[in-house]
């Protein structure tokens, strides 16, 4: 009874996903590559579990708005160096420049 | 001098170092510091770019504009200091648990206290956009530095994962289970500062 519950144990394990595994594999499919057999399992898990949707969803998101905070708008720039810095950065430059 | 010598000649681009400060100085400090995250580290880049491309105005062949040229410099110079902050062991070290159950009978699945909410619609009107924007900066400041040096390389330089794990120190193993942890911990970061 109990190799039983084992085996049958074992065999849910191997088609069905939990959510740890399954959102590691949302993660490596949305920027690597994952098998056939994997997609299929993501699928099925995806089917019934709503929380991983979610994950799935708000995580592509997340990735797209990354992207969009790292171009960088030069007619809307958030950040300014202060005049103190710029003269600073300037003077390093001039002596760069008068040592050739 | 041929047509097309002379086409050649206008289109080539030159660099003016004494308005470096004036014309870039600025656009650069922005992009160094949306993956640094820091502002004074930002400031150190920046100026140790201009030195850099100072040194290296020989190498500009003015196939480039000035400050794609520059711009080349300042990413390598990010990423140095990413190598930096990311080597030393203790650095990957992170209190985060992770919201999945870590044992019994539901062994893998969310926490019931930590499951993922809805987040409906909000996120995608232009309204919420800049806070959006901001709470990610927070949370993305929140990572461990290791964490963060991986997932700046890979989703806004796109490096690829042999490169990321070159710069940042990882192995191909380890770098799928920090961008695994570092998703769940930047989404659940924005969740809670956000709903």
């Amino acid at each position: 009874m109990k190799d039983l519950k084992k085996i049958v144990g074992k065999g849910i394990t191997l088609v069905m996903l939990n959510c740890d595994k399954a959102t590691f594999l949302l993660t490596k499919k949305e920027i690597g590559n994952i098998t056939f057999i994997e997609v299929l399992k993501l699928k099925i898990h995806l089917l019934s579990c709503k929380y991983c949707r979610r994950f799935a969803q708000q995580s592509t998101f997340i990735t797209k708005q990354i992207y969009s905070l790292s171009i960088i708008d030069p007619n809307n720039l958030k950040l300014k160096l202060t005049d103190e810095q710029k003269i600073c950065m300037q003077h390093n430059i001039d002596n760069q420049l008068s040592k050739k | 001098m041929t047509e097309s010598s002379e086409i050649d000649k206008k289109l080539k681009h030159e660099l003016n170092p004494q308005l470096w400060v004036k014309n870039h100085g600025d656009y650069l400090y922005n992009f160094a510091y949306y993956r640094v995250n820091n502002k004074e580290v930002s400031e150190d880049v920046v100026q140790e770019t201009f030195i850099a491309a100072l040194k290296a105005q020989k190498s500009f062949r003015g196939e480039s504009t000035e400050l794609t040229w520059l711009l080349s410099i300042l990413k390598r110079k990010v990423i140095d200091y990413f190598r930096k902050v990311s080597s030393g062991k203790e650095r990957t070290v992170s209190d985060y648990t992770l919201p999945f159950q870590d044992e019994g009978m539901f062994e893998g699945h969310w926490l019931v206290n930590r499951l993922p909410k809805d987040w409906s619609t909000d996120a995608d009107s232009s309204l919420n956009q800049e806070e959006f924007q901001q709470i990610l900066e927070v949370c993305l400041s929140l990572l461990p530095p290791k964490w963060r040096s991986v997932f700046v390389l890979k989703f806004m330089e796109e490096l690829n994962s042999d490169e990321v794990c070159k710069e940042a120190g990882c192995t191909p193993s380890n770098f799928w289970v920090i961008i695994h942890r570092a998703r769940l911990k930047l989404r659940e970061c924005i969740e809670n500062k956000w709903l």
